[in-house]
């Protein structure tokens, strides 16, 4: 900075946006989480999925699970060598498997169109968590869920968060609205 | 500990998960409004 005479900064980093994600809360035990996931997997339309887990142990014994439940999954989470990351990123991305499951690893948000659920099997603690796993940057904004498994012990979080955010998680409701989050039947897709 | 909970019990898939029961035991305004007004005492901040 100090060899450029009054410099001139621009931020390239588009902002990240809660707009056009409808967030719900499922209010759970610990125990029950897998139950949940699994009936909300057999429930939902999934045309992708990415899970989030608060710790890289957690998402090893998630992805076992769900493994076990008779879905497919990819992992990835910190304790992971870059390369190999990139790689199972890299073929989510190219719709090679529907499910992917992991740790906080994205600081600029998720910018695949194809993933129109996103879970937190475990809810963040910080705003800024939340919105990095949750939020689209306004180039790829478009229409998704996100749903929170949210048990007693989060209450403190989810206040902050919503506070923080400005924003609402609604209860989920018995039937979700399609158009919220399903492209076949969204009706102003530009 | 919590994982041991969440990830070594077995449960029975076959009924669905029951959402309306389970939302029923939280009464999300009360409990944040309590949060609000400082009667939950939160832990403490960072």
């Amino acid at each position: 900075r100090k060899h450029i005479d009054n410099p001139y900064e621009i931020n390239l980093m588009e902002e990240l946006t809660l707009k056009g994600v409808t967030q719900y809360y499922a209010f759970v035990q610990e125990r029950q989480k897998v139950h949940c996931l699994n009936t909300l997997f057999s429930k939902l339309q999934i045309n992708q999925s990415i899970i989030f887990c608060n710790s890289t142990q957690r998402v090893e014994l998630l992805a076992k699970k769900i493994t076990e439940l008779g879905y497919s999954c990819y992992y990835i989470h910190a304790r992971m060598q870059q390369a190999h990351r990139n790689r199972v990123f890299h073929d989510f991305r190219n719709g090679l498997c529907r499910n992917l499951v992991c740790s906080d690893l994205f600081t600029r948000g998720i910018d695949i169109q194809a993933v129109n659920v996103v879970i937190n099997f475990d809810f963040p603690k910080m705003a800024e968590t939340y919105l990095h796993r949750i939020g689209r940057s306004g180039r790829f904004g478009h229409l998704g869920i996100a749903i929170n498994l949210i048990t007693y012990e989060d209450r403190f979080a989810l206040h902050r968060i919503e506070s923080e955010l400005s924003t609402e998680i609604k209860p989920i409701p018995k039937v979700i609205d399609k158009s919220l989050y399903v492209a076949e039947f969204q009706e102003d897709s530009d | 500990g919590k994982d041991d909970v969440c990830f070594g019990t077995d449960v029975n898939m076959e009924k669905d998960f029951d959402f309306e029961t389970n939302l029923a035991l939280f009464d999300k305004k009360t409990v944040m409004g309590e949060i609000q007004s400082g009667k939950q005492q939160g832990p403490p901040p960072g």
